[in-house]
């Protein structure tokens, strides 16, 4: 299985959402991972057939997916950032009405462990418009994942949920994953740390950098730095470098701190998180662009 | 295609909202049987009197009979003066005056009506020998004035038809949509028909109120005979009883409501927002209409066109091929709406 993006690119009028995006994934989970407007909800759009890319194209197995059209669609799934259901449906009917769409048959069996995965049995005959947003989240995936699809593209899939929910829904998704291509955006970094194989930094619509989330860990290898430092210093190392994380103690403050070189006299190199990863990127390519 | 129709259908109608339907029937009920009253500026009672001696006549004498009243009218009515004066003078005696003042008074309170009589005498006269028949028309006569522009009609499709291409888009769930397998084409499909057997049904239950409020009223009586022969609807050319031109008027007018229909659901497929949708169909609706009050001379087509101009009364033919027309031409427009909806303009 192989999902082709080639040279994919979007204007809208003169501002250019996504500028000639590249890449080939296979089954796994791949992460976008950038700030707002940067561009991941555009392609997943232009993924989606919901906008029309400006140019380039994307290829399913080697089709163009709007070649394939509803063959693509059936073996799609997506859950958009922000959605509505039907307020007067009952969740159950919900999934029935999205069977139908997706020309699924024989469908209950499906809807049953669906809503079992996303934990809504208990709410299956409640109707959609007394559901929290949590709740509508969780149906949102059960939609996308009614068809089993091959491509499945979520947006902020973790948004809104709790911490238990979220870690329900991070094994989820990486239990769906090893028969399938699996997009998600995110801004919550942890997530694309616990389950994302793959990631990709988006800047501006420009991919800042795409790879494996280990390699793009240690990519900043000795670039990440802890200091212990007196209440004098914070606010001048505050202003000089990327700092990642403040720990106040009774004498000064424990600071965490991404730089190429050594910020401190007494900084010690330590072991980089995605965190750091995406404040070296992305405090990098917003200082250039500044 | 069929359960997808299901679920648009419980959408459209679902929950209580079937409510809103009946509410509306309801008043649009207590409207009809009160507009079903019959109004005329003459005595009903002595129009009915009239009626029922000339139905019981041949073609001949009821003429003789229509011919003689007049002059009998139009004598007692002009010799007021002149009986006034003779009775002033003494040339008539007490008893005589007030015989004739009897008979003046008579002759006055039946002039309307007879007047009314004699106008149909006129309009019977125009038609063939079959047609020339004498019955009391006027509750179907009140039918046919109560029978035009039914406004709960129109309001009734306007707010089931608006959210069929509305909802998902006020309700954000045309994402969710159209990244489905049938979430495109087929779906639009699905709503498309929706719309218009939703149009139609509506229609078709406004208008089935109105015959039934008719029919719990005055009951049918009559209704075989030639439409013709009813107050106002001598010039209709077409080979039908009374029943039989209300019945096709109404089929026409139920057409009409399903092109309705069929206009605003190409609108909102296109607007996709429930209030810009409802002022470009009113628009659309009503502009035809006032170019042509405007200017007299507009083209006919103006009027062909026009889903109001279907939607108004009508004693003309009867006409149910220009809704047909109308209906194929809005379905063309709607396929090409879907067409552009879905592959040009998808966002």
């Amino acid at each position: 299985m192989e999902l082709k993006f080639i040279n994919l690119s979007k204007c809208y009028g003169k501002k250019q959402a996504l500028i000639d995006f590249s890449a080939t994934m296979n089954e796994g989970v791949y992460a976008l991972l950038g700030p707002n407007g940067a561009g991941k909800s555009t392609l997943m759009n232009c993924l989606s057939d919901l906008i029309e890319p400006t140019s380039g194209k994307i290829l399913f197995d080697g089709k163009s997916i709007k070649a394939m059209g509803a063959d693509f669609r059936s073996i799609y799934g997506f859950m958009p950032q922000s959605y509505g259901l039907y307020p007067s449906f009952r969740a159950i009917d919900t999934l029935r009405y999205f069977a139908r769409l997706k020309g699924i048959e024989n469908s209950e069996k499906k809807i049953t462990q669906l809503l079992e995965t996303v934990n809504l049995t208990d709410s299956a005959n409640k109707r959609v418009k007394g559901f929290s947003g949590g709740m509508k989240r969780r149906l949102g995936i059960a939609i996308a994942l009614l068809n089993d699809p091959k491509v499945l593209v979520l947006d902020e899939p973790t948004a809104g949920l709790d911490p238990k929910e979220r870690i329900r829904l991070r094994n989820l998704i990486s239990e769906v994953s090893f028969d399938r291509v699996v997009i998600f955006a995110t801004h919550i970094v942890s997530d694309v740390e616990a389950i994302a194989g793959n990631t990709i930094l988006l800047q501006n619509g420009r991919v800042l950098k795409s790879t494996d989330t280990c390699s793009l860990i240690e990519s900043i290898e000795g670039k990440v730095w802890e200091a212990k430092v007196r209440n004098a210093d914070e606010a001048i190392l505050e202003n000089s470098f990327r700092i990642s994380n403040i720990t106040k103690v009774s004498d000064g403050a424990i600071i965490r701190i991404v730089s190429d070189s050594k910020p401190y006299e007494n900084a010690v190199s330590i072991s980089p998180s995605l965190e750091d990863v995406y404040l070296y990127y992305f405090d990098e390519a917003a200082s250039k662009n500044d | 295609m069929t359960r997808l129709m299901y679920y648009e259908w419980y959408k459209a109608f679902g929950g209580f909202k079937w409510l809103i339907i009946v509410v509306i029937l309801i008043i649009k009920a207590v409207f009809t049987y009160q507009s079903l009253d019959v109004s005329v500026d003459f005595s009903i009672p002595i129009y009915r009197e009239y009626i029922s001696e000339l139905s019981e006549m041949s073609q001949s004498k009821a003429e003789k009979f229509i011919l003689s009243e007049n002059e009998r009218i139009n004598s007692v009515l002009g010799g007021y003066t002149e009986m006034e004066s003779a009775y002033s003078s003494g040339k008539l005696s007490l008893e005589e005056y007030k015989a004739y003042i009897k008979i003046y008074h008579d002759a006055k309170s039946k002039a309307s009506a007879f007047n009314a009589v004699y106008q149909k005498h006129e309009q019977l006269s125009m038609l063939s020998n079959e047609n020339r028949i004498y019955f009391y028309d006027l509750e179907w006569y009140t039918f046919g004035e109560y029978m035009g522009l039914d406004f709960f009609a129109i309001f009734l499709i306007m707010i089931f038809t608006v959210p069929i291409f509305c909802r998902e888009h006020s309700l954000n769930t045309h994402h969710l949509n159209m990244v489905c397998k049938n979430g495109r084409t087929k779906l639009h499909i699905t709503k498309l028909m929706l719309g218009f057997i939703s149009g139609l049904v509506l229609g078709l239950l406004a208008y089935s109120i109105d015959f039934a409020i008719f029919g719990l009223r005055y009951g049918f009586e009559y209704s075989d005979m030639p439409i013709q022969a009813v107050m106002g609807y001598s010039h209709n050319a077409d080979n039908v009883s009374v029943l039989g031109m209300f019945a096709a008027m109404s089929v026409s007018k139920v057409l009409w409501c399903g092109c309705l229909a069929l206009m605003i659901c190409g609108i909102c497929a296109l607007l996709r927002n429930n209030i810009i949708s409802v002022i470009m169909c009113a628009a659309l609706l009503f502009f035809p209409m006032q170019v042509l009050k405007l200017n007299e001379n507009s083209p006919s087509w103006l009027y062909s066109i026009s889903i109001l101009s279907g939607l108004s009364g009508s004693k003309e033919n009867i006409d149910i091929l220009t809704p047909l027309i109308n209906t194929a031409i809005w379905i063309v427009i709607n396929l090409l709406v879907t067409a552009t909806v879905y592959t040009k303009r998808r966002e």
